[in-house]
């Protein structure tokens, strides 16, 4: 063992030295390929679009990017549109293969990325947009600050944001007023939302449809509650690591959610329960009053509209534990994006598809045929029917908004919140357990410079 | 008791063990199919019963959204091209390893076995830049090779042990008869091993139809991919359409279930035979 | 002396397009691999050389240590796997009327997809899902199988088991198909009753067999299950389920710590390899038996 060891340790040093040559090398234009055109080239152009949900049948939005796919080549006939549609679920592990390779011929042009941490991860792959994006579009849509360096929007941004992704709490009017409570006047106290959910128990319901099987649920119910303790220079400093995750302003919130659960609001099994679908349906069957859900996509307004009739749906913030200037906010982020990679030889051309998928037409289909909320606000508010996506685009407008903590975070610190967030719910540690070892786990990210 | 007695209360206890054993490993296929056959709404309000409206409209859905047609030719191209690779590279080294003397052979067959325990996920990056050089992405031949190098340590062991066994006076006596080693492979090893390599081929076929990751990463090109993917394709962000889901994880199942169905005596006369002998 | 020559000029000709593509496609990549591991490598940028910093940090890390108790907890039940695959195949050795049937049913689990078996579980074990319900028929109180940090591993494994079983089953059929039937009458005529029988003639006569399943299963067991995981619990609920395959793909791909994941797959590689190595041993069988 140990003589393989000696002679591996010089090969393995030349291997290294070699392999990290590999990236740059496959980024430079090879021998036979073509030097980089330096004219606006007049031949055709084809761009290729790499995003997950060109190929999801179940929503609206594949359509709608088809539409504009069409479109887009109608107005441009110099530019094709190779849009390739990739899973879901492997989508950055086959992006970051990609992006190892950076390689012109075979890479994509333009890619789909989560707002957030997602694109600054990414970004050695991508190519700075400040030179394209204008004042005009800085105006229109929203999110930059999920998008450019430092999550300042001052900074240079990295991708465009095409939609709005937020978390609201979700009510079943009809339940509530089965257990005797004003569906007008939902219970936005912390008290009176644990007593309601008592009273749904009592009457054979669960209080709230919970799904913690992903984790993603304990991440939510931190990023909807935390504008309560939180100020927004927080968030820099437990990112610096100025403030520790062991702060009792996170603490607080950490034994809120350990109280929910003592309190028997959470419907049974919550750990092996998948958010989508299942919390989601829980909620439309009508088996539990309350539902942390999204405001795009799905589990949300649309959705639960179509199966509930939107009548029976309600829409609230998280319930104020601790009152504060920004106790009523909501948290948005976490939508997608649309960024240039580094090795495109077409930047240009591909900005101009960015930038005709987030126009303001499309940007209104977007909310109309897809249902979910564009990242371009010229929309019209009359067009809303549905009463809670309007009170919900009117909160947008009047931004009662904030950025999820989750997004600023490195994703090591924010998978080991999630899983100390589910060994907590099932027992086996406490609040402040949890959160210390959170702490580790950010000290340990920070020594790693990420 | 008499003996017959005795003899008919051991088949009863034996058959009800064997049928509850069998009743856990057809029931989760049959829901999967009863979930298949119902509409969403219906699915929110009966998870587990039978369906009250059965449908075949998933069937049709997943059909068209995972372009089975299409993907179907790929996989059947892409996993015999590798059952047929395979037989030869392993048939090859077998009899090397079998049959002929050299230094260091014993090594050797432990290094090639040695290969199975490298973690797929850390070779992936490095992986896809060799075959970006190698200029085998987006190509089914790319993904054909790869498969076959994974397929190598078992195949190789599997062969190796089985082609061990032929009698050693055989293959004597077609040398005598001037035959080369190729023709000894050819005309001894391969009629004799046949169970081997019709169990080997079979069991190839398996993975590399169901193999999702590898195939993902090479074959970029829609017009290229294999079914799998397509059906992977059906579950979105966010999952929401199970029984659509179902229904196509079904349509991925199908042929495997047909190759094993009509193989199924062959595979359970030569899994191992070489580990018997 | 010419013989042995033409013996190995023929051995190389049939051996290299195997060892070609074993180099080229698993042995270089692995390689490039191992050299990672000695650095700090996001997976984009250019890796930056620290050394054993990442086998240092191994060493310390939490999680390495629960996913690699819960990968050695899975090592210890092999034998069950082995056990159930027997017993079954001793059973159906009987061939009592139907036994095809049967013997083709527990074959099944194995020709379905990863992704489709934990799919499938992931809905049959929910609490209100019908093994529950099954069970509680049976007096058994309904549980949270995959969200109970206590029932999670077990649960897992049982999948798992229920994917492979007829994988073992079929391979100890074959085994015992070889046992010559001289072996049983004989034991049956000394008078060796069901489980003595077993142990001094059956286990024995199967001793090859029963090697090359459970090394087989041992590799299998550290290098791919991911996809179970994957689909059913993610390694959770917290690190319950965490293996060491699935903190790799963790690692090297969600925190982009691609050095840091090569390390701990190299970790992975000796670590499997050596236990191959003291089970061979253990189980002592000769070098041409294998």
């Amino acid at each position: 063992m140990a003589r393989t060891a000696r002679t591996l340790a010089p090969l393995a040093t030349l291997v290294l030295a070699l392999s990290g040559c590999a990236p740059r090398q496959a980024a430079a234009p090879g021998p036979a390929g073509a030097p980089r055109p330096t004219a606006t080239p007049k031949a055709q152009v084809t761009l290729t679009v790499w995003d997950w949900h060109a190929a999801d049948p179940s929503k609206g939005i594949g359509l709608w990017l088809a539409d504009i796919d069409r479109a887009f080549q109608a107005a441009h006939p110099g530019i094709r549109i190779n849009h390739v549609a990739q899973s879901h679920t492997e989508y950055y592990e086959i992006l970051k293969t990609a992006a190892a390779a950076a390689d012109p011929q075979r890479g994509p042009d333009v890619v789909m990325l989560h707002e957030g941490s997602r694109v600054l991860d990414q970004r050695q792959s991508l190519a700075p947009l400040d030179k394209y994006v204008t004042p005009e579009l800085r105006r229109k849509i929203a999110g930059w600050e999920l998008v450019s360096d430092d999550y300042d929007a001052a900074k240079t941004p990295w991708a465009v944001p095409i939609a709005v992704q937020g978390l609201v709490w979700y009510y079943n009017r009809g339940l509530l007023r089965q257990v005797g409570l004003d569906p007008e006047h939902p219970p936005t106290k912390w008290a009176d939302f644990l007593a309601a959910c008592d009273a749904l128990r009592k009457a054979g319901k669960a209080g709230i449809a919970i799904g913690e099987k992903e984790g993603f649920w304990a991440d939510w119910f931190l990023n909807s509650a935390y504008f309560q303790t939180c100020s927004a220079q927080d968030r820099p400093r437990l990112r610096a690591g100025g403030m520790k995750w062991t702060d009792p302003k996170l603490l607080s919130v950490m034994e809120r959610l350990q109280e929910l659960s003592d309190r028997q609001c959470f419907r049974k099994g919550a750990l092996s329960t998948p958010l989508f679908p299942d919390a989601g349906e829980v909620f439309m069957r009508g088996d539990a009053g309350f539902f942390l859900g999204l405001i795009s996509d799905v589990a949300h307004w649309k959705e639960f509209g179509d199966m509930m009739g939107p009548e029976n749906v309600g829409v609230m913030t998280c319930p104020v534990f601790q009152d504060g200037p920004d106790a009523g906010k909501f948290p948005v982020g976490g939508a997608f994006t649309y960024a240039i990679t580094k090795w495109s030889l077409h930047p240009d051309e591909a900005f101009q598809y960015i930038a005709f998928v987030a126009n303001d037409e499309n940007a209104r289909t977007f909310l109309t045929n897809v249902g979910s909320f564009p990242a371009n606000q010229t929309y019209d508010h009359s067009l809303i029917a549905d009463p809670n996506a309007r009170q919900i685009a009117q909160w947008l407008s009047e931004k009662r908004t904030g950025p999820q903590l989750g997004d600023m975070l490195p994703t090591a610190v924010g998978e080991a919140f999630r899983r100390e967030a589910q060994s907590m719910l099932a027992g086996t540690t406490t609040p402040s357990g949890a959160l210390e070892a959170v702490e580790k786990a950010a000290q340990e990210s920070r020594r790693r410079g990420e | 008791m008499s003996p017959r007695a005795k003899k008919a209360v051991r088949t009863v206890a034996v058959t009800t063990v064997l049928a509850a054993v069998a009743v856990t490993t057809i029931y989760p296929l049959l829901y999967m199919i009863t979930t298949a056959l119902k509409d969403r709404k219906e699915h929110l309000f009966n998870r587990y019963g039978l369906p009250h409206h059965p449908t075949l409209a998933n069937f049709a859905n997943a059909w068209t959204y995972a372009e089975v047609g299409r993907h179907l030719w790929n996989s059947v191209i892409v996993s015999v091209a590798g059952v047929a690779l395979s037989w030869v590279v392993c048939s090859l080294a077998a009899y090397a390893f079998s049959h002929l003397r050299f230094a260091g052979r014993r090594a050797l067959f432990l290094g090639v076995l040695g290969t199975m325990m490298i973690a797929p996920q850390v070779i992936l990056i490095p992986l896809y830049q060799l075959l970006i050089r190698l200029d085998l992405v987006n190509k089914h031949i790319g993904l054909v090779l790869v498969y076959v190098a994974l397929a190598v340590p078992f195949g190789t062991y599997l062969l190796t042990s089985y082609f061990r066994s032929v009698p050693g006076s055989l293959v004597e006596a077609a040398q005598v008869d001037g035959a080369s080693h190729l023709q000894i492979l050819w005309r001894v090893m391969v009629p004799i091993g046949r169970p081997a390599l019709v169990t080997l081929g079979i069991f190839n076929f398996l993975w590399m139809w169901n193999e999702l990751l590898l195939s993902l990463l090479i074959l970029q090109d829609k017009h290229l991919r294999t079914l799998m993917v397509g059906v992977a394709n059906l579950r979105g962000e966010y999952t929401t359409n199970i029984p659509l889901l179902s229904a196509g994880l079904f349509l991925a199942a199908v042929p495997v279930l047909l190759v094993f169905l009509l193989f199924q005596s062959h595979l359970t006369k030569g899994m191992t035979m070489g580990a018997v002998k | 002396m010419r013989a042995r020559r033409s013996a190995s000029l023929h051995a190389a000709l049939f051996l290299a397009p195997a060892i070609l593509l074993l180099l080229v496609f698993r042995v270089i990549p692995a390689i490039s691999a191992l050299g990672h591991a000695l650095t700090d490598w996001n997976g984009v940028g250019p890796p930056q050389y620290v050394g054993l910093e990442n086998f240092r940090a191994l060493l310390h890390d939490p999680v390495f240590r629960q996913a690699l108790r819960n990968n050695l907890l899975l090592v210890l039940s092999v034998p069950l796997w082995i056990a159930v695959s027997l017993v079954l195949a001793l059973l159906l050795h009987h061939e009592i009327p139907g036994w095809r049937f049967f013997r083709g049913s527990f074959f099944l689990p194995s020709v379905l997809s990863p992704v489709i078996v934990g799919t499938l579980f992931t809905a049959l074990l929910r609490v209100d899902g019908p093994v529950n319900r099954g069970l509680g028929l049976a007096g058994v109180p309904e549980q949270d199988w995959l969200g109970n940090p206590a029932t999670a591993l077990p649960t897992l494994v049982l999948v798992i088991l229920w994917s492979v079983f007829g994988l073992g089953v079929i391979v100890f059929l074959a085994g015992l198909a070889a046992v010559p039937q001289e072996l049983f009458d004989a034991a049956r005529v000394d008078g060796a009753t069901g489980f003595a029988h077993l142990w001094y003639v059956v286990i024995p006569a199967l001793r090859y067999v029963i090697e090359f399943w459970s090394v087989n299963l041992v590799v299998w067991s550290f290098t791919s299950l991911f996809a179970f995981i994957y689909v059913m619990t993610a390694g959770g609920p917290g690190y319950a389920t965490m293996l060491v395959e699935y903190q790799i793909y963790e690692q090297a791909f969600k925190f982009n710590r691609m050095g840091y994941g090569c390390a701990l797959a190299t970790a992975l590689l000796l670590l499997v390899f050596g236990l191959v190595l003291l089970q061979v041993r253990l189980m002592a069988t000769d070098e041409d038996g294998a």
